[in-house]
C-alpha cells in the first residue's frame, strides 16, 4: 500500500510539473523552479521553529509566501535594473538559501533539520504523515499534491487561450488587453506553490528534473502545442516508472533514479530528432 | 585575522579574486546561471573519484571535479548546438542530470565502509576549516593560472560580451571564446565550490560581480573590482566565522556577498533602484518648497504689501504646480526659517523674502529668455521656465542676470524683482 502512493503522489506532482513545465520550456526560464526550491529555506526553518516538526503546517504556509515573494521581486528586479534574469536570480537563491543554512547554524538546538534533506527530498518517505479523514489515515503528501495537481489543470484549461498567445507573442497578447505578464505571473506562482509542495515529497533535483525534461522531450518530438503538452504527460508517466524500477534496482534515491533515467531519455532525443533552430 | 589560519586565509584570498573575475566574465555574457549547473555537477565527479578509488585527497578530487564539470560543460553546448532548445531550459535539464548522478553515487558511498566519505558531503556545503595548508599551493596556482588566461583573453570578451556582429568583423572566433568561457569556469568552479559548498557556489561568483557592475562603467574596471571585493568578501566572510562561535565559513560568506550585492543593487551611485527613488522624492519636495515660496511671493506682489500674512487659499490660488504636501512643505519652510506661522497665517522672513524675490526674478527672465531669445510664444514660456528653474545652476543664473540686465518687464507685463524694492 505504501508503495501505491508513492507512486501516485509521483505521478501527480509530475503531471503538473510537466504540465507547467511545456509553457516553461517554450518561454525559456528552466532555471526558476531551481531558484525558488533553494530560496524557500529561511521560510521552513521559521516554520519548524515555531510549530515543530510533527504535523505542522507552519513550513508550508510561510515557504508558498517566500516563494511567491522570491517568484515576484526576482521579475521585479529585472524590470527596474533592466539587466538579466540570471544575474539576480543567482544573487537572491543563494543568498536566501545561506541565510537559510545561517539560521540553522543559530538554532541547531531547536531545528532538527538536515539541510540535505531538504536538498535531496525522497520519495520513499511520502508515506509517512497522515491526515485522518473519515476514519482513513490519507498521506498528507497525496492531499497537497492532488490540490496544485487539481489546481493547475484548472489553470491550464480555463486560460489556455491566453497563455498560449502570451507564451508565442507577447506583443499580439499586449494588443488584444490578454495581459500576458499577468500569465507570466501566474504560472511563477504556481511553479513557486509547486515547489514548496514537492520538496517535501520528491525533492528539489527531482523537481527541476520533471519541470523541464519531459517538456523538453515532448518539444523536441511534437510539432503542434497540444501534441506537445499531451507527450509530455506520456513522457513523465513512462520516465516515472522507468526511473522507480531503475532507483530500486541499484538501490540509489528514487529521485536521483528518475532524474538519471531523464537526462538519458533527452540525450537520445537530441540525437533522434532534427528540429532545426 | 586573529584567529584565522594564514593558510586559509590566503586560499580565500585567492579563490575569492579568482570567483568574481569569473563571475564578471559570466554576467557580461548573461550566463551567471550556468555557474550554478557546472558547480553542481562537481558533486558526481568527486563521489566518483571516491567510489572507484576510495580516495580524497585533494588532486584526485581536481582531476574528478574537473572531468564531470567538463561533461556537463560538454553536455551544455552539444544540446545547445544540435536543438531549439533556449539555453535556460537546457541549464536546468543538465543540472537535474548532473546533480541526480551525484546524488546517486553519494547514496552509494554512503554504503561504503570508508570514513572519508564525510568529505563529500562537507563539499555539498562547504567547510573552509578543512582546508589543509598542503592544498593551499594548488588553488594559489590555480587562481592566477585562470586569472591570466581571462587577462591574456581580455580584447575577446570585449567583442563576445558586447557587440559580437563587430567581433566576427574583426575576425575574432567568437562562439569558440564563449566555449572557452565555459571551460575556463568549468575548471575554475572546483575552487569556488571548495570553500562555499556546490550548492551555493554561484553567489561567489555573481555578489563580486555585480558590485563591480554597479560601481564602474568599463570592463576592465569592472573585472579588476569584481576580483578584489570578491577576495575581501571572501576573507571577511571567513574572519566573522572564525570570530563567531557555530556559524559555518561557505554560508556565512554567501550571506555577506549576498546581502551586499542586495545594498549594491539597490543603492549603487548609477544604477541603484532606491537611491534613484530618493533623489527623485527629495527633488520633487525642494522643488515643492521652491513653488510655495513663489507663490507667496505673488500673494504679496498683489496686496502691495510685503509683511502681508498669507492664509493657504492665497497660496492654493496663485500656484500653478501644487507641492506634494502644503502642510509638510510649510512646516519644513517654518523650521529653515523662511516663513513665520501666526495662528493659519503666513508671513515671509527677511531671507525668505530674498528668497522668493530670487526665485521669481529667475522665474521671469527665464520667460523673457524663451520669449525673445528663443522666439516661442508668450503663452507657451510659462511652463518652460517652470520646469527649469528648479535645476538652473548658479553660473547659468549668472548669465541670465548680465544678458537680460536692463529689462523691467517679462512677457506677461509683471515687474522684473530686480532688487529689495521688489
Amino acid at each position: 500500500m505504501e508503495w501505491f502512493w508513492v507512486i501516485v503522489v509521483l505521478l501527480l506532482v509530475g503531471s503538473a510539473a510537466s504540465l507547467l513545465g511545456s509553457f516553461i520550456v517554450l518561454k525559456g526560464f528552466g532555471m526558476l523552479g531551481d531558484a525558488i526550491s533553494h530560496a524557500v529555506l529561511p521560510a521552513i526553518v521559521i516554520g519548524y521553529l515555531i510549530g515543530g516538526i510533527y504535523d505542522n503546517q507552519w513550513f508550508l504556509i510561510l515557504a508558498i509566501i517566500l516563494a511567491v515573494i522570491t517568484a515576484l521581486s526576482i521579475e521585479w528586479l529585472h524590470q527596474k535594473t533592466r539587466m538579466y534574469p540570471d544575474g539576480i536570480m543567482g544573487l537572491i537563491f543563494t543568498f536566501l538559501f545561506a541565510l537559510g543554512l545561517l539560521m540553522i547554524d543559530l538554532w541547531t538546538y531547536s531545528v532538527d533539520l538536515d539541510p540535505e534533506c531538504v536538498l535531496f527530498g525522497e520519495a520513499a518517505y511520502i508515506p509517512f504523515s497522515f491526515f485522518v479523514i473519515n476514519q482513513a489515515l490519507v498521506p498528507k503528501q497525496l492531499l497537497f499534491s492532488l490540490g496544485i495537481w487539481f489546481i493547475t489543470i484548472m489553470f491550464t484549461v480555463a486560460g489556455f487561450r491566453a497563455l498560449a498567445i502570451s507564451t508565442f507573442d507577447t506583443v499580439y497578447a499586449h494588443s488584444i488587453r490578454m495581459m500576458p505578464s499577468f500569465w507570466q505571473y501566474s504560472v511563477s506562482v504556481l511553479v513557486a506553490i509547486l515547489t514548496v509542495i514537492a520538496i517535501e515529497s520528491v525533492g528539489i533535483v527531482l523537481l527541476l528534473s520533471i519541470l523541464v525534461v519531459p517538456a523538453s522531450i515532448a518539444f523536441l518530438w511534437a510539432k503542434r502545442l497540444h501534441s506537445m503538452i499531451i507527450l509530455a504527460q506520456i513522457t513523465n508517466i513512462a520516465l516515472t516508472s522507468a526511473g522507480l524500477f531503475f532507483a530500486i534496482y541499484v538501490d540509489i534515491p528514487i529521485s536521483a533514479g528518475i532524474s538519471i533515467i531523464g537526462g538519458f531519455a533527452l540525450l537520445i532525443s537530441v540525437i533522434l530528432t532534427r528540429k532545426k533552430k | 585575522m586573529m584567529d584565522l589560519p594564514l593558510h586559509i586565509f590566503i586560499a580565500l584570498a585567492f579563490i575569492g579574486w579568482f570567483s568574481g573575475l569569473m563571475g564578471s566574465i559570466l554576467l557580461v555574457h548573461h550566463r551567471v546561471l550556468i555557474g550554478d549547473v557546472l558547480s553542481h555537477s562537481v558533486l558526481s565527479g568527486a563521489a566518483f573519484v571516491f567510489l572507484m578509488f576510495l580516495d580524497v585527497s585533494f588532486p584526485m578530487l581536481i582531476v574528478g571535479a574537473i572531468a564531470s564539470t567538463l561533461l556537463a560543460a560538454t553536455l551544455i553546448e552539444f544540446v545547445k548546438d544540435r536543438t531549439p532548445l533556449k539555453e535556460d531550459v537546457i541549464l536546468g535539464i543538465v543540472l537535474a542530470f548532473m546533480f541526480a548522478i551525484g546524488i546517486a553515487f553519494l547514496a552509494l558511498a554512503q554504503k561504503m565502509p570508508s570514513v572519508e566519505k564525510t568529505m563529500l558531503n562537507t563539499l555539498l556545503l562547504g567547510e573552509v576549516s578543512a582546508i589543509l595548508p598542503s592544498e593551499v599551493p594548488y588553488m594559489v596556482i590555480a587562481s592566477i593560472l585562470g586569472s591570466f588566461v581571462i587577462w591574456f583573453l581580455y580584447r575577446g570578451w570585449f567583442f563576445t560580451g558586447f557587440d559580437t556582429v563587430f567581433g566576427r568583423t574583426q575576425r575574432v572566433p567568437i562562439s569558440s571564446l564563449r566555449k572557452t568561457l565555459l571551460f575556463i569556469v568549468a575548471s575554475g568552479i572546483l575552487l569556488t565550490a571548495y570553500i562555499s559548498g556546490v550548492v551555493l557556489a554561484v553567489g561567489l561568483l555573481i555578489a563580486p560581480a555585480l558590485i563591480g557592475r554597479f560601481f564602474s562603467t568599463r570592463l576592465y574596471s569592472t573585472l579588476l573590482l569584481s576580483g578584489l571585493s570578491g577576495a575581501v568578501l571572501a576573507v571577511l566572510g571567513g574572519v566573522v566565522s572564525a570570530k563567531v562561535e557555530g556559524l559555518s565559513t561557505g554560508p556565512l560568506i554567501i550571506f555577506s556577498a549576498g546581502l551586499i550585492g542586495l545594498l549594491t543593487i539597490l543603492f549603487s551611485p548609477h544604477y541603484g533602484i532606491i537611491l534613484h527613488k530618493i533623489k527623485y522624492v527629495l527633488f520633487k519636495w525642494s522643488r515643492g518648497q521652491e513653488n510655495i515660496l513663489r507663490a507667496a511671493y505673488k500673494v504679496l506682489e498683489k496686496t502691495g504689501n510685503m509683511s502681508y500674512a498669507f492664509s493657504l487659499e492665497d497660496l492654493r490660488q496663485a500656484c500653478d504646480d501644487p507641492p506634494p504636501s502644503w502642510t509638510i512643505l510649510l512646516k519644513v519652510l517654518e523650521i529653515r526659517g523662511l516663513v513665520k506661522r501666526s495662528g493659519s497665517r503666513w508671513t515671509l522672513t527677511n531671507i525668505g523674502l530674498e528668497k522668493a524675490r530670487r526665485l521669481t526674478r529667475l522665474h521671469r527672465l527665464l520667460e523673457l529668455y524663451f520669449s525673445e531669445i528663443v522666439k516661442i510664444a508668450p503663452e507657451k514660456v510659462h511652463s518652460y521656465a517652470e520646469s527649469l528653474e528648479h535645476i538652473i545652476t548658479p553660473e547659468v543664473e549668472q548669465r541670465l542676470y548680465e544678458l537680460l540686465r536692463d529689462r523691467q518687464y517679462d512677457p506677461h507685463k509683471k515687474p522684473v524683482p530686480w532688487n529689495g524694492s521688489g
